[in-house]
């Protein structure tokens, strides 16, 4: 646990979500994660459904029964309002089928997964942390805690994140989506080792040939500094406290808009 | 943590800042270039000779493997002091595959200037190190992070230390093999894979040439590798 927060930051902590968020769009980062205020409740289907696929993937791997299906059966957050039964119940079955078909072509290929990527299928599912933000070189505090799930952690130790998606992730993904280079720093702080690589496990949902795809990057102490350095940007900008829009390609969908009409503006 | 101050010669004509103005991706050798403290250009292979530098095609772009000697080359030409703090950050143990971690932080010959101090990581283990420098993993650690320290403070983004590429290629080449690829042969691939014996071994072999026509480049790649690769690991236990 952190003795020196550093009361200047507007958060205590941060996750590989709300970097991503803070990357997206500065003014939603301050209304979720400073102001922490959430919207009113939408259903989360896909939501729903990508904990559903971790669940069975975290039930395979601790030799239990799957339990997709009860943990996707949730009415009360994957039903529209006004959804007659039977059209649930339709959209239900047609989920319960991919899904279903998701985790057997993910469990089909352990040995692919085991011989052509070195990923065990030994280790550890859901291992939260919460640590110390510091400069793994000279152990510098940034004023803040570091704090997560790794989906899975292999005895090799190697960090798996497990995904669903429509389409394949890009080559670029590995480098730029805050959590390949978050949780290798998390666990090298955390462990004082440096984990042997970082591996997205993406389960595709409309597949033309692989079913599932693998990025994976060996990691070397370089891309530990390399990942304290992206986070300590992250911190200095925070200090800023300039809450502005973000430009990207995600902007007219941002929810920022819908906080501020809702909450106010900063 | 433990620290020393290593006392070395003292750079000739100490006279560097970190450089401001980076070259572009894939830039030509002839082109690269770093700043002096004096504001003066070096050209990069004013410093170096062929012999210190090799060129590889990193995904699409030209990077560079510079050799240590080279690497010491550079810091001498551009000041980079020889004294430097060595940090030990991990010792070896079992848990963490005789892993070992230091951070090593560099001057330049301005010490007051913050912009010219670095300080960087580098590891060794038994996985990224081979021959008789497994022996040494914290002298190969601090020669990586030096390395690694020395290129980033004069900005040379696409150059990498020769003991960055201990085996690594091998691993990033391998895992070209799809799925479907690799559903095909992994008969084949258990086979070699859980081989106990030579004689195994050499069933599998076997098995494999009869269906060697089948078999695309790829998958006849992936179990090439393997198979001489438990050869040598039977061999080795025997």
């Amino acid at each position: 646990m952190n003795s020196a927060l550093d009361s200047s930051l507007p958060v205590q902590k941060l996750t590989a979500s709300s970097i991503k968020d803070f990357e997206a769009c500065p003014l939603l980062f301050y209304y979720k994660h400073v102001y922490r205020v959430r919207l009113p409740f939408e259903r989360q289907m896909a939501l729903v459904f990508g904990s559903a696929v971790h669940k069975g993937v975290e039930d395979f791997y601790n030799g239990k029964p799957n339990t997709f299906l009860e943990d996707f059966k949730r009415k009360d957050i994957t039903k529209k309002e006004d959804q007659p039964e039977a059209d649930f119940l339709q959209e239900f079955a047609e989920h319960k089928e991919l899904g279903t078909k998701l985790l057997t072509d993910f469990v089909d290929r352990q040995s692919w997964l085991e011989h052509v990527y070195g990923i065990s299928p030994r280790g550890v599912s859901e291992q939260k942390f919460e640590i110390e933000a510091k400069n793994p070189s000279t152990d510098e505090p940034l004023g803040l805690n570091l704090k997560g799930t790794y989906d899975r952690i292999t005895s090799t130790g190697g960090i798996l994140e497990f995904k669903t998606s429509k389409k394949p992730y890009k080559k670029d993904d590995l480098e730029e989506k805050p959590q390949s280079w978050f949780y290798p720093l998390s666990f090298f702080l955390e462990r004082h080792a440096i984990p042997e690589s970082f591996s997205y496990i993406v389960l595709l949902k409309q597949r033309k040939k692989e079913p599932v795809q693998v990025l994976q990057k060996k990691l070397t102490s370089d891309d530990i500094d390399m990942a304290f350095r992206k986070l300590k940007g992250v911190v200095m900008q925070l200090k800023m406290r300039n809450w502005v829009r973000g430009n990207g390609r995600f902007e007219d969908n941002c929810d920022c808009q819908r906080f501020v009409k809702l909450f106010g503006r900063v | 943590m433990a620290r020393k101050r290593k006392n070395k010669e003292q750079a000739e004509e100490p006279k560097v800042q970190r450089v401001e103005e980076r070259e572009t991706e894939g830039s030509p050798l002839s082109d690269i270039k770093f700043k002096a403290l004096d504001g003066q250009t070096v050209q990069l292979m004013d410093v170096l000779d062929e012999s210190h530098i090799m060129a590889f095609d990193g995904h699409g772009v030209t990077k560079y493997k510079v050799s240590y000697p080279g690497v010491k080359a550079l810091a001498r030409a551009a000041g980079i002091k020889a004294n430097y703090y060595v940090d030990v950050r991990c010792t070896p143990s079992l848990e963490n595959k005789m892993t070992t971690i230091v951070s090593v932080t560099l001057y330049s010959a301005a010490e007051k200037d913050s912009n010219a101090v670095i300080t960087k990581l580098g590891e060794a283990s038994d996985e990224n190190t081979k021959g008789i420098a497994k022996l040494y993993k914290a002298t190969m650690a601090e020669k990586r992070a030096y390395v690694r320290g020395v290129l980033e403070l004069l900005g040379l983004d696409n150059m990498y230390g020769e003991d960055e590429f201990s085996g690594d290629e091998e691993k990033t080449a391998e895992p070209e093999l799809s799925s479907t690829d690799y559903q095909a042969i992994s008969k084949y691939a258990d086979a070699i894979l859980k081989a106990k014996t030579s004689d195994e071994l050499e069933e599998a072999g076997e098995e494999i040439k009869e269906v060697a026509d089948e078999l695309n480049a790829t998958q006849t790649s992936f179990l090439r590798r393997h198979y001489s690769k438990r050869d040598g690991e039977l061999s080795a236990g025997f």
